[in-house]
């Protein structure tokens, strides 16, 4: 389930803010898993447009940052996709 | 508790005048992570960070952070998302820990315009706990279509 609102029908352009929680607890696990989901969906998105510039331009010393990023929340997706498994065994 | 976008940085970012490189992909913008004691700020009329009081700083918080990997894109419903890495835990600082936070603010760093804030229902802070920023599964704000 998203914390955004549904976005209505006529299509009705606006900006939503997203949730943001101090010392909540960690979040649920679809939570976890969908963040996870997204952002490696993003990063990939910014890692691409990085390689689509000319090798000289100094954004290709953010390509090894994201690459890192890609790979730090690749492994939070496979802990919450383990412990979702986890539960559903249960 | 959600963030909320201010109108004016929209509106500069829009017409030119603070256009930023919201993902960086083009090395630009740093988008940074501000705490602030104000209990009431104005999304139409707060526009800079600077008019802001901020919280102070110890070991714990040295002051505002830059978040890491920002991104700013479609999403699967083709609506354009801004967001970030939750930002590390503000580790407790018992000699010089602040206790009067009470906004979350994100800004850009070279002219301070506010992008967004959040406001809790009370003070927080650092003295006697670590504190833990988690953000949105589905992103800092989006702009639906």
């Amino acid at each position: 389930m998203s914390w955004f609102s549904k976005k209505t029908e006529p299509a009705e352009s606006k900006v939503i803010g997203g949730e943001v929680a101090i010392n909540a607890p960690k979040l649920p696990l679809e939570q976890r898993l969908k963040r996870a989901e997204n952002r490696i969906i993003a990063l990939e998105k910014k890692l691409k447009r990085l390689k689509e510039r000319p090798q000289s331009d100094p954004v290709w010393a953010a390509i090894e940052e994201t690459e890192a990023a890609i790979k730090s929340w690749n492994k939070v997706f496979r802990l919450a996709t383990y412990e979702m498994q986890l539960e559903n065994e249960k | 508790m959600t963030w909320v976008v201010h109108s004016d940085w929209l509106e500069r970012h829009f017409d030119g005048t603070q256009a930023l490189d919201l993902d960086a992909a083009l090395g630009g913008a740093t988008i940074k992570l501000g705490i602030v004691t104000e209990s009431t700020i104005n999304a139409d009329t707060n526009a800079l960070y600077t008019g802001l009081t901020a919280v102070s700083t110890g070991t714990g918080w040295t002051g505002p952070v830059t978040l890491a990997n920002i991104t700013c894109g479609l999403d699967g419903s083709n609506d354009l998302v801004f967001d970030a890495d939750d930002p590390s835990v503000i580790s407790a600082d018992a000699g010089s820990g602040f206790s009067n936070g009470r906004s979350l603010v994100v800004y850009e760093d070279t002219n301070k315009y506010i992008i967004a804030h959040h406001t809790e229902g009370a003070s927080f802070g650092n003295v006697s706990a670590s504190i833990t920023i988690t953000m949105d599964a589905a992103g800092i704000w989006k702009l639906t279509i």
